[in-house]
């Protein structure tokens, strides 16, 4: 069976939509597009969509060499393709955690958060390295259950073109049961936040259900606006410091540690990390967030969710 | 692959860039007196507790040391939004006055250079120094101390 490549296909829709989306913002006041910022999340899409040309041959064999010792003989009947749309969502899930919880993968996908700038152009900065981080690596069970490789592209560009539409303050909220169920752009805003409240929630791909499920979820506060951007915003618009700058910052780091477990730490260690504990990692923004929330006896409305 | 793959993203982006432009996307932050600067702070940083603090004449960018003198943040306009960096001992590589300059170089690939316009030769020759001693003397010392521990 051939598969249609669905984000080749969806090119002109995002163009289209990109440049609705600046008009509707113009006539609304709202400053949701820089000049400067845009180019650059354009230029990032641009390398992203050269690199995958690139490495999709390789990225394809691999996919394939694993699917020769698949489990079962999925191939492509109705079910499968029910299938592969949840199982595909849930690595992506798993990619998209471990991608911010580890700095290796964290450098890959960084390049995605680096704007302060939350729009349709801000889902077209995508990764230049993330095939060579071998980030790719978490979609190989499916093809060892035995989802056909080209189904599970399929499925992974499906993905991805449902992922572009929820960059946007253009749409405030959707109807109960679709938040319920679905990754929209409120929960999707909260995940480009970097307020203590919001940092690193909201993984999702399609569906929410998996934060809800393992525990990330968080609902987007109206009393708390979303600063969008990356804990050490960049100072600059430059792709290529925008696509290699935490890896020249992990090189630098591994250069500078005085043993193997500090190397290890800055390598696989979560973003921020620091050998005496001191550095500013997710976990401990949130928990000095926290302590000062309670310092303060914040109103009930604004009170720290626990974990759990 | 058809040349029409690579023709309409090329195309597309062109495309979008002059609209944005004609929208009048290109603008630039200003960070106008103290106090924005110390709000930007408190709702970005607010365990940094803001001692003395330096507003550039151009208005985009302003230079804050904490009250421990320990690190420094520094505020700088990036397209049409205000940035926060704290700088700590290990994230300045240098720093030096260049005319009315202040110039620190980062550490750090995504925001290597950072330029302060002071307007007054005297204050950038000031603060370099000032910043030299206490961020980039006090890396070296910790540096030091390090190396000491783990000879001993």
């Amino acid at each position: 069976m051939t598969l249609p490549d669905p984000v080749a296909l969806a090119v002109p829709a995002f163009i289209v939509l990109v440049i609705a989306e600046v008009v509707i913002a113009r006539l609304r006041s709202s400053a949701s597009y820089e000049l400067r910022d845009t180019a650059a999340s354009l230029l990032m899409g641009l390398g992203n969509f050269a690199q995958g040309l690139a490495t999709a041959g390789l990225l394809y064999l691999a996919t394939a060499w694993v699917w020769q010792f698949r489990l079962f003989d999925i191939g492509y009947t109705w079910w499968a393709f029910l299938a592969i749309f949840l199982a595909e969502d849930l690595c992506y899930y798993w990619f998209h955690r471990l991608s911010h919880e580890h700095r290796i993968w964290w450098a890959a996908h960084v390049n995605h958060h680096s704007s302060q700038h939350y729009n349709l152009s801000t889902a077209l900065r995508q990764t230049w390295t993330g095939n060579l981080a071998l980030t790719w690596v978490v979609w190989l069970p499916l093809a060892l259950i035995g989802f056909p490789p080209a189904l599970i592209i399929f499925e992974k560009g499906i993905s991805l073109i449902y992922q572009f539409w929820i960059h946007t303050e253009q749409v405030r909220r959707l109807p109960r049961w679709f938040e319920a169920v679905f990754n929209t752009p409120s929960h999707h805003r909260v995940h480009h936040a970097t307020n203590p409240r919001y940092l690193d929630r909201n993984y999702a791909g399609i569906l929410i259900i998996w934060d809800k499920l393992f525990g990330t979820f968080v609902p987007e506060d109206d009393t708390e606006p979303c600063r969008y951007g990356i804990v050490k915003n960049l100072g600059t618009f430059n792709p290529l410091r925008i696509a290699f700058h935490e890896w020249a910052g992990i090189v630098h780091d591994v250069r500078t540690a005085g043993n193997w477990r500090e190397r290890l730490g800055y390598v696989f260690g979560p973003p921020g990390w620091k050998p005496d504990g001191s550095g500013s990692t997710s976990e401990a923004i949130r928990a000095a967030w926290r302590a000062r929330a309670s310092a303060a006896s914040v109103p009930s409305s604004t009170r720290v969710p626990q974990k759990g | 692959m058809s040349p029409l793959d690579l023709i309409l993203p090329v195309g597309g982006i062109a495309l979008i860039v002059l609209v944005v432009w004609l929208v009048g996307g290109l603008r630039n932050a200003s960070i106008d007196d103290t106090d924005a600067v110390r709000r930007q702070l408190a709702l970005d940083h607010p365990e940094f507790e803001p001692g003395e603090l330096r507003l550039a004449a151009d208005k985009r960018s302003a230079l804050i040391l904490d009250r421990s003198e320990r690190r420094s943040a520094v505020l700088f306009a990036l397209g049409d939004r205000v940035t926060v960096r704290i700088v700590a001992p290990g994230d300045l590589a240098g720093v030096g006055a260049c005319g009315g300059d202040l110039v620190l170089t980062l550490t750090d690939l995504g925001a290597r250079r950072l330029i302060l316009r002071l307007g007054d030769a005297e204050a950038a020759q000031v603060w370099a120094a000032r910043l030299d001693r206490l961020l980039i003397g006090a890396a070296e010392t910790q540096g030091s101390r390090s190396a000491a521990a783990l000879a001993s």
